[in-house]
């Protein structure tokens, strides 16, 4: 008997397109991954798209429209396992650092002035766990071409994906790179979800953060290490700041409070 | 009154639709309606380091990624008065021009081409076309890599910061890109016969002014100072308003530019 085909839809919210954009990027293995499942939906790549039921749904990108969050909610509905794919999704973005009470409204003024949009409505950019349950979590910006081609795979053949749990700190000694941080570089592997293969301390950078925070991240030494080596407080946490996403908002909230 | 809705857009990058209203025979008004979410990438600039900005600003595109990076690049160089040497200048030129190739593959044969030939997407329209879709697939490849040898990786590499590269590539990476770039110069011009050749439909509409920046010593390419406009207007960089600004429309959360 022939196994059912899995169906997948790739849906996308606000963002950059990065992380559909990157499954097109798969320009060696693309006519496979259209051949060995259904893909029910994808804007960005076909026309006859359904609205039916899907095994699984990528969703990427932020909910900034009460329209995205409608659709959202519906793509929960129909789909049996949804996975966040890229920052956006997975955090809320860079766009997810105006949405301090006030602060988004004053900001999106000072973008549209008194602008009342009539195709759609605004609301402060959440990631999708915001509003439904999300299985997994696929990170990035955009998600790595490996990550996303194994995760396909296992899907495929109906197990959950393997992610890495470990920070970019890890690959970068698999590179076998210096670390930038002993010489006064102010890197944020350590506090990075691995998976991008540290590029950017393969390339004497330091890493930027874009992949989101990892799980036990240990943001309290990091801030005090770069304490340590001169550079000053608020300019650590605008830096630890751009690519977290409302994680970090909650981490500072909670810093101030004495939570923590 | 007739008004014709098409809620989503298929097979362009970002989230749009379109609204036409016909009265009669006549088209009285054309919508194009952005609904993409207010990311406010304007306002998540300010206050940032000029490090910062060159890294967030071409999170506003994938598939445009490096142009953004070549922009915020060269305008923080040109407000910190930061000269960089001609190798530079040049690797940056060759950074733009693999985003170039590797676009033009997507949007000519994936997002443009099933529409002419009546396949909803670019892999079945390979039942058709099987070598088109191969070699445009390794095209796209092709463009994908230099982009990746030159900025870190496909999509928002961070390799070229301010001042020139994290990392130079290796003679044998530019060598690589050169020979393969001369292996693709048939199917190039493959692509122009076969671009030419589709029935366009015949849409009236305003006639539209081309824009680019000129290069210099006769070169075709995207980058320099001046702007050259097909009205045969030249206008220097710093004076773009005068060509172009953004404004609002309410059925659009993207600008409009004229």
């Amino acid at each position: 008997m022939e196994k059912t085909r899995v169906k997948i839809g790739v849906f996308e919210l606000t963002g950059c397109a990065g992380d559909a954009l990157l499954i097109l990027d798969c320009e060696s293995e693309l006519v496979n991954i259209f051949q060995a499942a259904d893909i029910e939906a994808f804007l960005m790549a076909k026309s006859d798209n359904s609205h039916g039921p899907v095994d699984v749904a990528l969703v990427e990108g932020s909910v900034t429209t009460e329209e995205e969050k409608t659709e959202l909610l519906s793509i929960r509905e129909r789909a049996g396992v949804v996975i966040a794919i890229g920052n956006c999704a997975c955090e809320g973005g860079i766009q997810a650092a105006l949405t301090a009470a006030g602060t988004w409204e004053k900001e999106f003024r000072q973008v549209y002035q008194d602008l009342k949009h009539t195709n759609v409505h605004p609301i402060p950019s959440q990631p999708i766990d915001a509003f439904i349950k999300v299985d997994y979590y696929l990170p990035g910006c955009p998600i790595g071409q490996e990550q996303f081609l194994a995760t396909f795979t296992r899907l495929l053949a109906g197990h959950p994906p393997e992610l890495y749990r470990f920070p970019v700190c890890l690959e970068c000694k698999w590179h076998e790179n210096d670390c930038l941080l002993n010489k006064n570089i102010p890197c944020l592997g350590p506090l990075t979800k691995a998976g991008c293969g540290a590029v950017c301390p393969s390339h004497n950078l330091a890493c930027v953060g874009c992949w989101g925070p990892t799980e036990e991240a240990n943001r309290v030494a990091e801030f005090q290490l770069l304490l340590d080596k001169g550079f000053d407080l608020e300019s650590i946490k605008q830096r630890m700041s751009i690519y977290a996403g409302t994680t970090i908002t909650e981490f500072f909230h909670q810093l101030k409070t004495g939570r923590r | 009154m007739k008004k014709i809705t098409i809620d989503h857009l298929a097979r362009v990058e970002g989230n749009g639709g379109v609204t036409v209203t016909v009265d009669g025979k006549v088209v009285t008004e054309v919508k194009f309606l952005i609904n993409e979410g207010p990311r406010l990438v304007e306002r998540l600039a300010v206050g940032k380091t000029p490090e910062e900005d060159v890294s967030i600003t071409p999170r506003v595109c994938a598939i445009c990624t490096l142009s953004h990076k070549n922009a915020v690049i060269r305008a923080m160089e040109n407000a910190l008065g930061v000269k960089v040497p001609p190798k530079v200048t040049l690797l940056r030129e060759l950074m733009h021009l693999g985003e170039y190739i590797e676009s033009h593959s997507l949007h000519l044969y994936y997002l443009a081409l099933p529409d002419f030939v009546g396949f909803p997407n670019a892999i079945a329209m390979a039942t058709r076309f099987p070598f088109e879709v191969k070699i445009a697939l390794e095209m796209k490849q092709f463009g994908n890599n230099i982009m990746k040898v030159l900025s870190g990786r496909f999509i928002h590499g961070e390799n070229p910061v301010i001042g020139g590269f994290g990392r130079y590539p290796t003679r044998e990476e530019l060598l690589l890109i050169k020979a393969r770039a001369i292996q693709f110069m048939p199917f190039v011009h493959k692509t122009t016969e076969l671009f030419c050749s589709l029935p366009y439909p015949d849409i009236p509409e305003d006639e539209a002014i081309f824009a680019c920046c000129e290069p210099g010593d006769g070169k075709y390419g995207l980058w320099g100072d001046e702007i050259l406009v097909s009205t045969g207007e030249k206008i220097h960089r710093d004076d773009y308003r005068r060509l172009t600004n953004e404004f609002f429309v309410p059925h659009s959360t993207a600008k409009r530019s004229r």
